[in-house]
C-alpha cells in the first residue's frame, strides 16, 4: 500500500509591479537574488532616493489636503495652500522622511545626493504639486487583481497569480473645473488621444472618467531599442488602469500620467545623458527633443571639457521632460497585461526549475547592461557581467 | 446577492468540496451570527473559513473591503488569501453563468481582492499607515534583531545595569534561571516588558507587589522605551498597543465604520492585547449587524512562552458575551479528514489519557473521529526503541531507505502490509522526524539523533533541518565570517582589543577564532572564482589587510560598505551564489549589517585613514559579527520556499504545525537513557519553567487575574499539547522512535514521560498506560 504524496499549498503568489516585474525585467538574476533573496544594495541611492521622493510627495499632498478641507469647511486658509512653500515647511517635510527611512535602515549615503535630492523635493512640491494637488481625488490607492496564471496547470504554482501597486487619483470632476493655466491639465490636453475626450467632459461637466499618476524617482528615459525602460513603464501603467478599473466606484481610465521627477533639477550625469542623446546620437532615441534656447544651450556645451557650465534648461522644456503622458484604451491595456502575463510566466517558470534543484544561474536569465551591469553588487559572480571573477579590492 | 442554494448548488459544485453537517453549518451561518469554532486537527478549518467569507460575500452580499481575517503567521495568511481568491473567482464563474442582468453587474463590480486578511501585525501596521490622520508618521515598525539590539545597548546599557547583581539575582528568581549574566538579563527584561503589554498588566499594582529591585527592571524598560520614542519607531508590542490605543480613542473610522465581519484563525495563541484589539472591533461590527468568528484547538496551543493565553480561547464564549454582549454559537469540528482512523484514534486516546488534563480543555468538546473512516487497511502506529541511539539511528534510516526504495513488508493482524512511497509522485520528502527540538548536538556536546540521521543518511539522501546547526557553525558561514574579520582586522588586534575592553563573552571570542581559521584554511587551499580572467581570493585578502587598492592609480576611498566586502568575498564561495540554502545564510547576514545601523554608529562602513578607522572595525566587530557568533540571528525560513522538496525534513514539533505529511516520525525519548533530572521537562516535569512562574506572577496584575491552573499543571498541559500536535501530523503512518531498555527491548517505562502514556497524578513505577491503544500498534 503506497503512501499519499505530500500536497504543496495552495498559494496564489502576489506580485507587486514596481517590485516584481518591473525589476525582473531589468534582470531576472538580480531579481533573484535582491527581490525574492531579500539581500540589499551595498549602494542603495536609487533604492534611497526613490524612497525619499515618494516620502515627500506623500506627505506634501496629505499636509496639503488636510489644509485645503479645513479651508473648505472654513476654517480659514492655511500657509501651504499658496505655493511656492516655505523652506521651513519642506524642510519639515523632508526630515521627517529621512528619519523615517533611516528607522528602516535606509540610508543616504553622501552629502551631494542629500542636496541634490532636498533640490528635487522643493521643485517638486513648488512647480509639479501646485499643479497636481488640487486634481487628486484619492492618493495612495491600492491597487490589486487576479489574473489567470499564464502557464499550463501543474507547471506552476496555481492557476492565478496576484498583482498589486498603488496610484494616485485624479478625476473627471477636478479637471473639468481645473483652470486653462494648470500644467497638468496642459499636458493632458496637449496629447491628442485625450484631448477630444478631456474637451468634450470640460464642456459637458459630465462624462466621468479618471486619470492615474506614478512618480518615478529618474530623469525621462529614452526610446533606445536597447533599453526599454520608458516602454515598460508605460505597460505599467496601463496595467494600473486594468487594475483600477477593476474596483468598484472606479471610472474608465482615460490616460495615465508618469513624473518623471529628477528632470525638474537634472544632475550633471543626467545632462551629459541628454546631450548624448540629442548632440552625439542626433536626437536618434530621444523621447522628448528640445528646441531653441534649450537646443542651444546643449549645443553649446561640452560636458568632457573640463569647467565646462552645465546648460541651465527653461522650467517649460524641464517640465514637459516631467510630465509623461500614457494614453489608455482597451487596446493598449489589454497588450501590457499579456507582457506583463509573459514575465510572469518567466518567473514562475524560474521559481520551478529551481525547487526541482536547478542552480540560481541556470534558473533565472540575466541581462547585460553595461551601466546597469558597473553598479550591480552581483557581477563578480554573473557570467554575463562582464566582471565575473574580477571583484577589486575595495 | 445570490440565494443559499444557488451559492451552496452551484457555487460549492464548482468546487468540488462537500462539506460534514457541521463544517456546513459553520459555513453558512448567518451574516450576524458570531461563531466560536472548535476545530480539531485535520478537520477544515482553513475551509471554512474560506467558505464562510465566500458565503458572507455571495449570498449576504457584503463589500469584500469590509471583511478582515487575521491569522497567526504570514504563511497561513498567504493561503488563506490564495483559497479566498482562487476558490472566489472559480464560484464568481460558476454564478456568472446562472445570474440575472442585477446579479450579473453585482458580480462584475465585484473586488474578492479588497478583503484585508494578514497577521494581526501586518494588519495593525497597514491600517495605521493607509488610515493615519493628518500629522501623524507612518509607523516603522523593528524586527525582533533590532528590537534585541536596541534594548540591549540603549535599556541595559543606557541604565547602567549592567553591573547590578541585585537585579540579576531578582530575575533569577522571579525567572527561575540558574545563572543571570548581562545578556541573560537582557533577555528576561525584554521578556518581561513583552508580558507587561501583552497580558496589559497593571504596572504600579505589579510593582506593589515586588522588591525595590524592580524599580531598577522598569529603569531599563523605561530607557528603552524613551529611544524608541525618540527614534519614532515601535516593535511588535507597541505596534498592537497603538493599534489598540487608536481602536479606543476612535481615529481609526475610516477603516473601522464600514467594517461587517471579522474572523480570527488560531484563536488559542491570542494574548490579553489582542483580545482586547477583536473585541474593539466586535463591538463595531455588531453594531454593524455583522460577527466576528473565531477559530482554533485549545489542544493545539503551544505559544505560551511568546505570551499566548489558551484561557481566552476556552473561556471565549462568555467573555465575548461578557465584553461585547454577544453570545457566540459553539460548533465543534471534531471530524478529522487528514489521518487514518488508527491515527486519529491514537490522537483522542492520548489527548485524554491524563485525566488531569480535561478542565483546562474548552467544556464539552468532543472527541476527535475519523472522517477517512472507509479506507481499508491503514497501517498500524509504528513504533522503533532501541538501545542507544546511534543503533536507532540505524535502524531507523535502514527502515527509511526501505521505504522510500522498494517497500517494507509487515505482518499486521490485517495481513502483509507493505510501506512505500507513492512510486511515480513520491519522494523522501514526504517523510519528517519531528523532534521537540531539531538541535544536532545536545547541550553536552554529544550527537543527537538528527545529527545521526543526516549522516548516516548522507551520501543517498540530504536532509532538510534548516534550525538543526547552529548558524554560526555552517561552513559557508564561518568562511565568510572569518574572512571579513580576517580583512577588516587582519592582526586580531582590535578584537583583542574589544574583548578585553567589554569582556565579550569567551564562546564569542572562540567563535571568532574558529572563523580565522576556516578562512585561513580555505584561503590555502586556493579556491577558484568562475570567469576567465579571475582573481585569487589571496590576493583579494591581502590588499584588503593592507589597504591597498588592487586597480592600479587608485587610492582606498575613506569609506567601504561592508556589504561591498561581502558580496565580493562571495566571488570564492559559490553556496552562496547558486544554493537557496547558501543564499538564506547570506540574508541573514546582509540582514544583520543593514539592521545594525539603528544602533551602530559608522553605518556598517569600514573607514581608513581617518581618526575613527579602528573604531569602524570594532564597530562592525561589535555590533555586526558579534551578534552572528552568539547565535542571535535566525533565518527567514520564508525564503526557504524553492528549497528542493526531495529531503527528508526534520523539524520541530513548533515548525511542523500547521503543516502534514504521509509519513511523521515523532521522537519521544532518544534523548531520554536515563530519569535525568536535566531533562524531566521535556517529558515529565516536576517544576514549572520560568514562563509559567513569569505568567503566574504578571498575569496576577491583569485583567484576567491569577491563574486557575497552578503553573505545573500549566507545563504538563503544554507538553500533552505539544506532541498531541507531533501525532496529528501523518496523513498514513505514525512512527513513535525512543530507547528502550535492553533487557526487554520494550520503550523505557521506568521514565516518566507523557508520551509513554504516564499521566501526572499517577507517579507509581507502573503509572502509566502503554500503548496509548492496546491494538493497531505494532512495533518494528
Amino acid at each position: 500500500m503506497t503512501l499519499s504524496t505530500r500536497s504543496e499549498p495552495y498559494i496564489i503568489p502576489s506580485y507587486s509591479l514596481t517590485g516584481d516585474l518591473l525589476s525582473y525585467l531589468q534582470c531576472g538574476r538580480q531579481y533573484r537574488y535582491q527581490n525574492r533573496g531579500a539581500l540589499p544594495p551595498s549602494k542603495p541611492v536609487q533604492l534611497w532616493f526613490g524612497q525619499f521622493i515618494h516620502g515627500v510627495l506623500e506627505e506634501a499632498y496629505r499636509r496639503w489636503r488636510t489644509q485645503h478641507d479645513d479651508w473648505i469647511e472654513g476654517n480659514g486658509m492655511g500657509s501651504l495652500l499658496n505655493f511656492p512653500w516655505s523652506s521651513l515647511d519642506i524642510e519639515d517635510i523632508q526630515n521627517s522622511v529621512i528619519k523615517r527611512l533611516a528607522a528602516q535602515g535606509i540610508i543616504y549615503r553622501n552629502r551631494a545626493m542629500l542636496d541634490l535630492a532636498r533640490k528635487r523635493a522643493d521643485e517638486s512640491i513648488n512647480t509639479i504639486g501646485l499643479h497636481l494637488f488640487p486634481l487628486i481625488d484619492q492618493a495612495e490607492v491600492r491597487l490589486q487583481g487576479n489574473r489567470k496564471m499564464p502557464l499550463s496547470p501543474g507547471t506552476a504554482r496555481s492557476d492565478y497569480y496576484e498583482i498589486s501597486g498603488v496610484v494616485d487619483v485624479l478625476t473627471s470632476f477636478q479637471l473639468v473645473s481645473a483652470n486653462a493655466s494648470n500644467r497638468i491639465l496642459q499636458a493632458l490636453m496637449a496629447d491628442s488621444g485625450v484631448k477630444s475626450t478631456l474637451t468634450a467632459a470640460r464642456a459637458q461637466s459630465k462624462k466621468q472618467f479618471e486619470i492615474i499618476v506614478d512618480y518615478k524617482g529618474m530623469r525621462l528615459p529614452s526610446r533606445n531599442p536597447n533599453n526599454n525602460t520608458l516602454e515598460h513603464y508605460e505597460w505599467q501603467i496601463q496595467t494600473y488602469a486594468w487594475l483600477r478599473n477593476k474596483q468598484a466606484n472606479s471610472h474608465p481610465v482615460l490616460a495615465g500620467i508618469l513624473l518623471f521627477i529628477n528632470e525638474l533639477v537634472p544632475s550633471f550625469g543626467d545632462l551629459e545623458d541628454l546631450y548624448k542623446e540629442v548632440i552625439v546620437h542626433k536626437g536618434a532615441n530621444t523621447t522628448l527633443l528640445p528646441t531653441g534656447l534649450d537646443l542651444q544651450a546643449l549645443q553649446n556645451w561640452n560636458p568632457n571639457k573640463r569647467g565646462s557650465k552645465p546648460p541651465t534648461l527653461s522650467l517649460e522644456y524641464r517640465l514637459a521632460r516631467t510630465i509623461h503622458i500614457v494614453p489608455i484604451n482597451q487596446t493598449t491595456v489589454g497588450n501590457s497585461v499579456q507582457q506583463f502575463d509573459g514575465v510572469v510566466a518567466e518567473i514562475e517558470t524560474s521559481i520551478r526549475k529551481e525547487s526541482k534543484g536547478s542552480n540560481i544561474s541556470n534558473s533565472w536569465r540575466s541581462v547585460h547592461n553595461s551601466r546597469s551591469c558597473t553598479v550591480c553588487d552581483f557581477k563578480s559572480f554573473c557570467d554575463t557581467s562582464g566582471e565575473q571573477g574580477t571583484p577589486y579590492a575595495p | 446577492m445570490f440565494t443559499l442554494n444557488d451559492f451552496l448548488n452551484t457555487g460549492l459544485n464548482a468546487l468540488g468540496k462537500q462539506l460534514d453537517v457541521n463544517q456546513h453549518r459553520a459555513a453558512v451561518a448567518p451574516h450576524n451570527e458570531s461563531l466560536f469554532l472548535v476545530a480539531g486537527p485535520g478537520s477544515g478549518k482553513t475551509t471554512v473559513l474560506t467558505l464562510r467569507v465566500l458565503k458572507l460575500v455571495f449570498v449576504d452580499g457584503i463589500d469584500p473591503a469590509t471583511i478582515l481575517a487575521t491569522t497567526f503567521t504570514r504563511r497561513a495568511a498567504a493561503e488563506l488569501r490564495s483559497r479566498i481568491l482562487g476558490w472566489g473567482d472559480k464560484i464568481k464563474q460558476a454564478l456568472g453563468v446562472i445570474a440575472d442582468n442585477v446579479q450579473k453587474g453585482q458580480l462584475q463590480n465585484l473586488d474578492l481582492n479588497r478583503i484585508l486578511t494578514g497577521t494581526l501585525d501586518s494588519i495593525s501596521e497597514t491600517v495605521l499607515r493607509d488610515f493615519r490622520g493628518p500629522g501623524m508618521s507612518p509607523p516603522v515598525v523593528i524586527d525582533e534583531f533590532v528590537a534585541r539590539g536596541l534594548f540591549f545597548r540603549k535599556g541595559v546599557l543606557g541604565a547602567g545595569a549592567s553591573g547590578n547583581d541585585s537585579l540579576k539575582d531578582y530575575l533569577k528568581n522571579l525567572c527561575l534561571e540558574n545563572r543571570v549574566n548581562t545578556p541573560i538579563m537582557a533577555n528576561l527584561a525584554r521578556e518581561i516588558r513583552s508580558r507587561l503589554i501583552h497580558d496589559l498588566v497593571d504596572r504600579d499594582s505589579f510593582k506593589a507587589s515586588q522588591t525595590q529591585e524592580v524599580d531598577d527592571l522598569f529603569g531599563i524598560i523605561d530607557a528603552y522605551d524613551n529611544e524608541l520614542q525618540k527614534q519614532q519607531l515601535l516593535d511588535f508590542p507597541l505596534l498592537e498597543q497603538a493599534f489598540l490605543q487608536n481602536l479606543k480613542a476612535k481615529t481609526l473610522t475610516r477603516f473601522t465604520e464600514p467594517l461587517k465581519a471579522v474572523l480570527v484563525d488560531e484563536y488559542q495563541d491570542t494574548n490579553q492585547l489582542q483580545e482586547a484589539i477583536y473585541f474593539e472591533l466586535a463591538k463595531i461590527i455588531v453594531e454593524n449587524e455583522g460577527s466576528i468568528t473565531v477559530v482554533g484547538d485549545d489542544d493545539q496551543s503551544l505559544y505560551r512562552f511568546r505570551g499566548a493565553t489558551v484561557e481566552l480561547f476556552r473561556d471565549f464564549k462568555t467573555r465575548l458575551t461578557t465584553n461585547v454582549g454577544v453570545q457566540p454559537t459553539t460548533i465543534y469540528l471534531n471530524t478529522n479528514y487528514r489521518s487514518t482512523p488508527v491515527i486519529v484514534e491514537y490522537c483522542a486516546t492520548y489527548v485524554q489519557h491524563d485525566p488531569n488534563y480535561i478542565p483546562s480543555r474548552v467544556v464539552g468538546k468532543p472527541s476527535l473521529r475519523a472522517g477517512k473512516s472507509n479506507i481499508a487497511n491503514s497501517f498500524p502506529v509504528l513504533t522503533m526503541f532501541r538501545p542507544d541511539v546511534d543503533t536507532l539511528a540505524t535502524d531507523l534510516i535502514r527502515f527509511i531507505l526501505d521505504v522510500v526504495n522498494n517497500g517494507r513488508q509487515l505482518t499486521t493482524s490485517n495481513g502483509q502490509m507493505n510501506i512505500k512511497i507513492d512510486p511515480s509522485n513520491g519522494s523522501i520528502g514526504d517523510i519528517a522526524l519531528l523532534c521537540s527540538t531539531p538541535n544536532e548536538y545536545s547541550s553536552g556536546g554529544n550527537k543527537r539523533l538528527p545529527l545521526l540521521i543526516r549522516e548516516k543518511l548522507q551520501p543517498a539522501y540530504e536532509v532538510f533541518n534548516p534550525r538543526g546547526q547552529d548558524f554560526s557553525e555552517i561552513t559557508t558561514v564561518k568562511r565568510l565570517c572569518g574572512l571579513i574579520l580576517e580583512c577588516i582586522d587582519p592582526q586580531g588586534t582590535i578584537q583583542l582589543d574589544l574583548s578585553q575592553r567589554y569582556r565579550l563573552p569567551s564562546e564569542v571570542i572562540e567563535t571568532f577564532n574558529t572563523w580565522r581559521n576556516t578562512a585561513e584554511d580555505f584561503i590555502k587551499s586556493n579556491p577558484l572564482a568562475l570567469g576567465k580572467n579571475r582573481h585569487s581570493l589571496r590576493d583579494f585578502v591581502i590588499a584588503w589587510q593592507q589597504r591597498q587598492p588592487q586597480q592600479s592609480g587608485s587610492t582606498w576611498p575613506e569609506t567601504v560598505s561592508l556589504l561591498k566586502l561581502l558580496y565580493d568575498l562571495i566571488t570564492w564561495i559559490p553556496e552562496m551564489q547558486e544554493d537557496v540554502e547558501g543564499l538564506v545564510y547570506l540574508e541573514a547576514i546582509t540582514r544583520t549589517i543593514t539592521q545594525s545601523a539603528h544602533f551602530s554608529s559608522f553605518d556598517a562602513e569600514i573607514q581608513h585613514n581617518t581618526l575613527y578607522s579602528d573604531k569602524s572595525v570594532a564597530a562592525a566587530i561589535n555590533d555586526i559579527l558579534m551578534p552572528l557568533a552568539a547565535g542571535q540571528i535566525e533565518i527567514d525560513e520564508d525564503l526557504l520556499e524553492t528549497a528542493p522538496r526531495d529531503r527528508l525534513n526534520i523539524l520541530s514539533i513548533h515548525q511542523a504545525k500547521g503543516l502534514e505529511f504521509p509519513m511523521v516520525i515523532v521522537d519521544v525519548g532518544s534523548d531520554f537513557k536515563t530519569n535525568h533530572v536535566s531533562q524531566k521537562f521535556r517529558r515529565y516535569p516536576d517544576r514549572p519553567g520560568k514562563t509559567h512562574k513569569l505568567e503566574t506572577t504578571l498575569i496576577a496584575h491583569s485583567p484576567l487575574g491569577t491563574p486557575s491552573r497552578t503553573e505545573l499543571d500549566r507545563a504538563f498541559d503544554d507538553l500533552i499539547r505539544q506532541y498531541f500536535v507531533a501525532f496529528s501530523r501523518p496523513q498514513d503512518v505514525l512512527l513513535l522512535v525512543g530507547l528502550c531498555d535492553p533487557a526487554t527491548n520494550q520503550p523505557k517505562l521506568s521514565i516518566p514521560n507523557i508520551t509513554l502514556g504516564w499521566d501526572r497524578t499517577d507517579k507509581s513505577p507502573n503509572g502509566h498506560r502503554w500503548p496509548i491503544i492496546p491494538t493497531n500498534i505494532i512495533a518494528l
